[in-house]
């Protein structure tokens, strides 16, 4: 009984610090993305208009479609990780499997999304042509520039995550405690999609 | 400490009521009041993956105090720059 504890107790303890690891690392990536936001917050005071200009260019239904992804792959997250603690090793790898295609399925939307707003020049970069509707095209094209920094940030995160998810998965077996590890790549997936959650409302539903 | 699939499944319905309560207010003009929805479904949504997603009600010590932190140093970042803004 008393070496059971004695060899939970660390273990536990193991756990509970990479989880602060994790936690202290998502907090920088906080900072990042408060950074990137507070540039939205000033330009959104300047150009109040153009910013709801901009934000009816975008597409809704695409919008609110890859927000039902994100948060459907988040529940599947959640999913991989209580049967990563069950011992459910097989649905937890598949589940993180779906984890992942669904992260590709949130790229594709977005990838598409960039390529119809640049074949209606609304994408200020790369030398593209730029010709946004309405009378103050750059005020709009700052609404556009943040627009890129902030889901192109966040879609670089997503990449990374769906990286982690397939390594996980591909590696699973060879783990001393995957379910650990799965709850801490759970962690950050869950943070990109918090993210995502605040991006939506303040990109797409400007209007 | 393992959430329940009733739980994560409960979580995910909230989730999708709450989007498609956000996107269904941006078809009626209620003028300040669609931010206000906005945010306030953002903020909701976010304390919903936070705290039973990634299991934030449980968190203990300095870990919650992380988490929490990063909370007030994003509102000191912008409330000093807006009052630079504001104050010009």
């Amino acid at each position: 009984m008393t070496g059971d504890v004695a060899s939970a107790e660390p273990e536990a303890t193991g756990r509970a610090t990479s989880e602060l690891g994790v936690f202290v690392f998502l907090a920088s990536e906080g900072l990042l993305f408060g950074a990137l936001l507070l540039v939205y917050f000033i330009d959104r005071l300047q150009n109040g208009s153009a910013f709801v200009a901009g934000s009816r260019e975008l597409s809704l239904l695409l919008g609110t479609t890859n927000t039902a992804v994100l948060l459907s792959s988040s529940f599947v997250a959640a999913l991989a990780t209580s049967w990563g603690e069950a011992g459910r090793s097989r649905p937890a790898r598949v589940a993180l499997v779906v984890t992942a295609a669904l992260g590709a399925c949130f790229l594709g939307i977005k990838a598409y999304e960039y390529l119809d707003e640049a074949s209606r020049h609304l994408l200020p970069v790369f030398d593209l042509a730029f010709a946004p509707p309405g009378d103050q095209p750059q005020a709009t094209e700052r609404f556009f520039s943040v627009y890129l920094a902030l889901t192109g940030t966040h879609a670089l995160h997503l990449l990374t995550g769906m990286v982690l998810m397939l390594s996980l998965a591909a590696v699973w077996s060879k783990l001393r405690r995957p379910a650990n590890v799965l709850r801490l790549a759970a962690l950050y997936w869950h943070f990109i999609d918090v993210i995502w959650v605040v991006l939506f409302p303040i990109l797409y539903l400007v209007r | 400490m393992t959430m329940t699939f009733r739980t994560a499944a409960l979580t995910y319905l909230a989730l999708l009521v709450l989007l498609a309560l956000t996107v269904g207010s941006t078809f009626l003009s209620l003028g300040p009041l669609n931010s206000a929805i906005n945010l306030g479904v953002a903020a909701l949504k976010a304390g919903l993956i936070a705290l039973i997603f990634m299991h934030m009600r449980t968190l203990e010590g300095v870990a919650r105090l992380t988490a929490l932190v990063v909370m007030v140093w994003v509102g000191f970042m912008f409330a000093l720059t807006w009052i630079d803004y504001a104050s010009r």
